[in-house]
């Protein structure tokens, strides 16, 4: 099934991708953010916190931001 | 169903006009002025030719932030640009609709701006490492040509840094965030209409210290302490000292007899004969016992102590015994004896 997936660490991806059913979104992050930890990250779908066990469906929109970007000079 | 918020549909409506009114092609390029930067390292090159080193430090600040600004404006330029070449995802109505709605639940105030057009977000109080910043206001402007957008972030409760009060925050300066890290999802977010994505980048940032990449560090924040006792001191009661460029608060900088010039506690001596406070370049060796004197005080290159001892002609009892002691033997006559009387000077 497809989902919106926004990624707002590093250079920014926002696109559509494939998912399997019965997805949960913590493990769309494991497979999206192999590196990181969850708990680094504000994770929303459709806009809304939620929890890791929850199940994706067609069409959500999954967002993840990291809670600490550094600003810096060029 | 969730009852529509009729104020944010409409403000939904006027933005998402807005966004997707934006042109992909270059319009006019605004380069930063070097003139900014200049300017102060002109006045610096003076200042250390003149000696004169409170007004350098200073200026040196000034350079350095200018130097910075420009950097960073150059660098939002180029990114600017290239945005520009690429093809612009218009966003649908109503995803700009549930982005507005979150954002009104999330934040405490979104507003549309009619005459500037722009979209102002403000945060809750931004604190970092125990420090309250206060609430900033995130605004998002959309250009009247159809441009790339831009935004600036204004400090309401403005706590900005004791060395320069354009910094309202340790990431930004004149209203301008440094977006570092961030620097290309806020691109990403913008490009693709993302308001909430946008919002939710520039809040973390503004939420994140980075030392060492601040316009001014949390720890000289309220002021830069003082050399010798290590009180803060602000840049307009700043002293500094002339040897070693120690910064001094008003109480701590001593003033040389001679030069009048400012040092610290490290750099000042005393006249070993007056007392008085002295620069080591306006001390001098005493030739006899090698302690050090101001320039007042040594005569023949000899401290008050060592000076050589001179004839004492204030004493007029000793003065007139010598003078007679000479007379009498120079000018007396030697009278046959018997006479009884001999001429005495007057």
């Amino acid at each position: 099934m497809k989902i919106l997936f926004i990624n707002n660490d590093g250079g920014g991806f926002a696109d559509h991708i494939e998912i399997e059913p019965q997805t949960t979104v913590e493990r769309l992050f494991e497979r999206q953010v192999p590196h990181g930890k969850p708990a680094d990250y504000l994770i929303r779908v459709n806009r809304q916190p939620v929890a890791a066990r929850q199940v994706l469906q067609e069409g959500d929109r999954v967002s993840i931001t990291p809670t600490k970007i550094e600003g810096a000079f060029v | 169903m969730t009852q529509l918020r009729k104020h944010l549909l409409k403000m939904a409506g006027t933005v998402h006009q807005r966004l997707i009114q934006r042109d992909v092609k270059v319009g006019a390029v605004t380069l930063p002025t070097w003139e900014d930067v200049a300017r102060p390292a002109r006045q610096l090159e003076m200042a250390s030719r003149r000696r004169w080193h409170l007004a350098a430090a200073r200026l040196k600040c000034d350079l350095t932030h200018e130097i910075r600004f420009f950097s960073q404006r150059l660098a939002n330029l180029a990114i600017e640009l290239e945005s520009t070449s690429k093809p612009v995802t218009q966003p649908l109505l109503a995803d700009v609709y549930a982005d507005l709605v979150t954002l009104e639940d999330d934040f405490p105030e979104i507003t549309w701006d009619r005459e500037k057009r722009e979209l102002q977000v403000t945060t809750e109080p931004i604190e970092l490492r125990g420090m309250d910043f206060g609430r900033f206001k995130i605004c998002l402007e959309f250009s009247v040509n159809g441009g790339a957008c831009s935004y600036y972030v204004v400090a309401l409760d403005a706590r900005p840094a004791a060395s320069n009060e354009s910094v309202t925050h340790p990431h930004v300066s004149n209203e301008s965030l440094c977006e570092g890290e961030g620097r290309e999802a806020i691109r990403a977010a913008l490009d693709s209409g993302r308001l909430l994505d946008f919002v939710t980048i520039v809040v973390r940032l503004l939420n994140t210290y980075a030392a060492g990449q601040a316009y001014v560090e949390l720890e000289h924040w309220d002021g830069l302490p003082c050399n010798d006792c290590g009180s803060t001191v602000d840049e307009d009661d700043r002293w500094i000292c002339e040897k070693c460029d120690a910064y001094l608060c008003g109480g701590c900088g001593q003033s040389c007899s001679q030069c009048s010039s400012t040092f610290c506690a490290s750099c000042i001596s005393i006249c070993v004969a007056c007392d008085e406070p002295c620069c080591r370049s306006c001390l001098d060796d005493c030739q006899v016992c090698g302690r050090r004197a101001c320039t007042d005080c040594l005569e023949n290159n000899c401290c008050p102590s060592c000076q050589p001892e001179e004839p004492d002609d204030e004493n007029p009892i000793s003065s007139a015994a010598q003078e007679l002691s000479a007379n009498a033997t120079a000018d007396t006559a030697i009278q046959p004896h018997g006479l009884g009387q001999v001429a005495l000077p007057a």
